[in-house]
């Protein structure tokens, strides 16, 4: 036991020193702030009505997009109970943040116009969106539907790379009360033909809009801005940024994420919308016949304005050219299904495509979110300036490290020699407890608050305490009249019962609190509960194993006034050596 | 061997005063004799922090009642350009405040909740005043219904939190000492909001969070003092001349310097974080967490002695068994008086000596003609030097 003592406390040692030691150099360096520490804005929503997982899940993708959209830093999107909290830290225009994150998003169909590449010039895009443009009726806003007829024009610069393979299925009227047939992915060009069967979910293809993102465009030549102009930052530029504001009359330019992998690879000229999302009754993934695809239904008052959709779309005229709908979400086109038949008589629609199980339903999923949309409400706004991040961060280490040195001085002056027990105990477990935050808040997103700050502080306490019930112990045990060396041990033992009692009901305590609780408390729960876990950990790993080897040295443990003996409150040593002779000779 | 044979007399237990006394675990305070004394007092802290709450309430921030605090950092606003600026938005009963900070001066205002419109204008007009950019400024908003869920959650989490500690206690001591342990949580809290609602002090969610702490503490002191209590449960007997109360009363002795020392170890990092943090440095936001928690730390620490271990023995004092070897206890100790007396218990020693030693059982210290309320320290034995 002693040797395997002495092993954990090697081990120990050198695992928070080279842990700290990496941590420092190459590792992180330091923690992820907190709003409150760094500054930034945060905003906590809240569904006005009861809302499901389901629906609160696609609210935090919704935003967590619409957060990317702006380009902040590092933004963290939780849900907290059915509160979704946003930090937004560094965001440069807070106010629109506020506004944009807060939206209720809305699921609409729309005409297809045409592809376009993302990261082209703002004015290739508002060009896209002018009725005198080259998508002219299509792009009329409502009511005005004009001639231009030039729409099949070839504006689109996307020569259609027949990439879009065709997929099983024989087109229309094959499911049960069938009506339409999709083709997913933004269909070139021309190639309509490609996608009359149903081609590839939006998921599998690489639509051919998206392809010459990065690799500069292909073959044809028209659009000759795009090459050497500097690559828009915004995803299908101002436009597409708008496009989750933008009036349901209005034409977008609505963004693309073929891949489903969070970038967007694809811009599309969208019409006004034909159809909202609340005319959607129910959608289900399904799989009648060894293919993955989406039963939708509408309600009744919705089938009429599908039908004005489709009808157009399907005889790809002046207002749908594209010939395919599209169902976007907050700005973002989820599917673009061609309609195999100018009319439904039932409202029973289904979308097939080379859908996956996952595809289906997150499509599904897209759909019915859209018929119900949730409406947000902000419940609180704070922005907390850099200055006041920085002086907060400032006051509390600062006054964490007077805490700890003071506590420090208390435990030596108590204790004597077995205080350096307790500073070395707390070196080890705030170097631990630093690396372990670290990494945390590199691999696990997790931010230290204020209150994560004040928890830490707090639970110097508790850690300290433990070491007091164990030389407290140590104490009672030599009183009895055994030796220091004998105290160690057989105190220890008694002390980590306590030890574990009393921990566990602390650490009870922050996971209940983690659990139940929103903000700040959240922080601070969990920051209290990870130091009470490391503090267990010390104990039973640093603390016995130091105070072993300690008293292994006369010196340290007979020395007056400083020695572990002064500290248990023992008689110094001289005095007792008239009895410690007899002692040696009635021992066993 | 027995320790007779060796019996070694630490000569004269060297005298003490009080406070080697109380290093040495060796004081004889009658904390369970003066039961009576404890519980009115706290009774009357109680009934008083009870009054106030009743009619004085608690002074709840806006993240409880919905609301807007700006905080513009300017050298030269005044409060009343501030004052002016609100007269303009119809807010004219915000609250300002000039803050002083590390970093320098700033303006607080706090108006009702404001749609964000209105809100961002105000923003704007108090930084357009103070000659600064509007994004200098911190801005705190927070809906009405946002206070009701947080309340709401912070309770729920507190009672599952009673619940689920009260079975903790009950599986790993027993039903009885949880019953104190939640006599002196409720205790701890009433007496924190008691405080906050008298001196109108400004609860936020981090008050929340330090009173939930709080509790952590006052279970973890309890827990050590039980813990010592269930350890010497062993020595109530009759023929020790020991009762529940006098063994409880022996614990707390036992582990007052401990809890004494982990009160200092709890309040240092917190006074820190008050005086130096707070008051030194100007983060009040620290102010908020120190506060609750130093007096909920002073509560806890005061409860766990005062009003748990005293619960605890009443209601053990109650079982069969201790009322049994009480009634023993009287009824020798009525007809063998005077005290003092010497019994000679028999303790099993860990190592597994049975040693039988004369214990002086001192003049009953307590109230009541009750037996000793200590159990002085077993005499040393030697011969174990390992």
């Amino acid at each position: 036991m002693r040797r395997s003592g002495a092993l954990s406390l090697v081990v120990i040692v050198v695992l928070a020193v080279a842990w700290l030691a990496y941590t420092l150099t190459l590792g992180g360096h330091s923690p992820q702030l907190g709003l409150d520490l760094q500054g930034g804005t945060s905003v906590v929503l809240a569904p006005k009505e009861k809302a499901n997982q389901d629906q609160l899940d696609e609210s935090i993708a919704i935003i967590r997009r619409r957060v990317d959209g702006l380009g902040v830093a590092e933004p963290e999107i939780t849900r907290q109970g059915d509160f979704i909290v946003v930090s937004l830290p560094g965001v440069k225009n807070v106010d629109r943040a506020i506004q944009v994150v807060g939206q209720t998003a809305k699921l609409q169909f729309r005409p297809f116009c045409a592809p376009m590449d993302p990261h082209l010039p703002d004015a290739k895009y508002e060009e896209a969106l002018s009725p005198s443009g080259p998508y002219g009726s299509c792009v009329a806003p409502q009511g005005a539907s004009s001639s231009a007829p030039d729409a099949s024009g070839g504006a689109t610069p996307t020569s259609g790379q027949s990439s879009v393979p065709a997929e099983p299925g024989a087109p229309a009227t094959t499911g049960p009360t069938t009506s339409s047939q999709t083709g997913l992915g933004i269909p070139p060009h021309g190639h309509l033909s490609a996608s009359q069967t149903p081609a590839t979910d939006t998921t599998i293809t690489a639509p051919p809009a998206a392809t010459p993102t990065t690799t500069a465009p292909a073959g044809s030549a028209p659009p000759a801005p795009t090459t050497t102009a500097p690559a828009n930052p915004l995803p299908c530029g101002a436009a597409g940024d708008r496009a989750s504001t933008t009036p349901d009359d209005q034409p977008i330019i609505a963004t693309v994420d073929s891949k489903h992998s969070g970038t967007v690879d694809g811009c599309a000229v969208l019409g006004p919308t034909a159809l909202s999302g609340t005319a959607v009754s129910s959608a289900q993934a399904a799989i009648p016949q060894g293919q993955w695809l989406v039963d939708l239904t509408l309600k009744d008052s919705g089938l009429q304005g599908f039908n004005d959709l489709s009808s157009h779309c399907y005889n790809k005229d002046a207002t749908c050219p594209g010939g395919a709908t599209a169902i976007v979400l907050d700005g973002q086109v989820q599917s673009n299904p061609v309609p195999q038949t100018p009319t439904f008589t039932s409202n029973q629609i289904q979308i097939t495509g080379s859908f996956t199980n996952k595809t289906a339903s997150d499509l599904a999923l897209v759909l019915r979110y859209g018929s119900l949309p949730i409406e947000l409400q902000r419940q609180r706004v704070e922005t907390v300036s850099a200055t006041l991040g920085r002086d907060s961060l400032h006051a509390g280490l600062v006054a964490g490290f007077v805490g700890l040195a003071l506590v420090a001085l208390y435990m030596i002056l108590y204790y004597r020699a077995l205080g350096i027990v307790v500073v070395l105990g707390l070196s080890v477990w705030a170097a631990l407890n630093y690396c372990i935050i670290v990494w945390l808040s590199g691999n696990a997103g997790l931010a230290l608050s204020l209150a994560g700050v004040t928890g830490i502080v707090v639970s110097v306490g508790v850690t300290t305490d433990s070491y007091i019930v164990y030389f407290e112990r140590m104490k009672d045990e030599v009183k009895t009249g055994k030796t220091v060396r004998a105290a160690v041990d057989y105190g220890f033992k008694r002390a980590w019962h306590t030890i574990v009692a009393a921990d566990l009901a602390s650490f009870i305590g922050a996971v209940l609190l983690y659990w139940l609780t929103v903000g700040a408390v959240r922080g601070f729960a969990f920051f209290l509960g990870l130091s009470v876990l490391l503090d267990l950990f010390t104990a039973y790993f640093f603390k016995r194993p130091m105070v072993a080897w300690l008293v292994r040295s006369r010196w340290l443990t007979d020395v007056r006034w400083i020695g572990v003996r002064a500290g248990l409150g023992m008689d110094p040593v001289a005095k007792e050596t008239p009895i410690a002779a007899p002692a040696g000779g009635g021992g066993r | 061997m027995t320790a007779a044979d060796v019996a070694f007399a630490p000569a004269q237990p060297r005298k003490r005063g009080p406070f080697g006394r109380l290093y040495h675990g060796e004081t004889k305070i009658d904390f369970i004799g003066r039961t009576k004394l404890w519980f009115t007092l706290s009774a009357i802290f109680l009934m008083i922090g009870l009054a106030s709450l009743l009619t004085r309430g608690l002074n709840l921030g806006i993240d409880f009642e919905g609301g807007a605090i700006y905080q513009i950092p300017s050298s030269t606003l005044t409060v009343s350009e501030a004052r002016d600026v609100l007269n303009g938005f119809g807010q004219g009963g915000a609250k300002i405040q000039e803050v002083t900070s590390e970093s320098g001066r700033s303006i607080s205002v706090q108006t009702d909740t404001l749609d964000p419109t209105k809100s961002t204008q105000v923003r704007d007009a108090l930084a357009a005043k103070a000659n600064i950019p509007p994004e200098q400024v911190n801005r705190q908003e927070v809906g009405p219904s946002w206070g009701k869920e947080i309340t709401q959650k912070a309770r729920n989490a507190l009672i599952v939190f009673l619940l689920v500690i009260t079975l903790y206690i009950t599986i790993r001591f027993e039903f009885k000492m949880a019953v104190p342990t939640l006599a002196a949580l409720v205790h701890d809290v009433l007496i924190t909001v008691g405080v906050y609602s008298l001196s109108g002090l400004e609860v936020t969610p981090a008050t929340v969070v330090a009173l939930l702490t709080i509790l952590g503490y006052s279970i973890y002191d309890g827990i050590v003092v039980f813990d010592k209590v269930n350890e010497n449960t062993r020595l109530v007997s009759a023929t020790n001349g020991v009762t529940y109360s006098d063994m409880v009363n022996l614990s707390l002795n036992q582990t007052l310097m401990r809890s004494l020392n982990t009160s200092v170890a709890a309040v240092i990092p917190i006074m820190s974080l008050l005086v130096i943090g707070s008051l030194v440095l100007g983060a009040k936001t620290l102010e908020e967490f120190g506060l609750a928690l130093l007096i909920g730390l002073i509560s806890g620490a005061y409860s766990s002695i005062f009003i748990a271990s005293p619960l605890l023995a009443i209601m053990k004092e109650r079982e069969p068994r201790n009322r049994d070897i009480r009634r023993r206890i009287e009824t020798r100790g009525a007809s063998r008086r005077p005290e003092p007396e010497r019994v000679e218990p028999t303790t099993t020693e860990p190592n597994g000596e049975e040693v039988r030693e004369p214990v002086p059982v001192p003049a009953a210290a307590g109230s009541s003609g009750r037996m000793a309320t200590n159990i002085p320290p077993r005499p040393r034995k030697k011969g174990k030097r390992r």
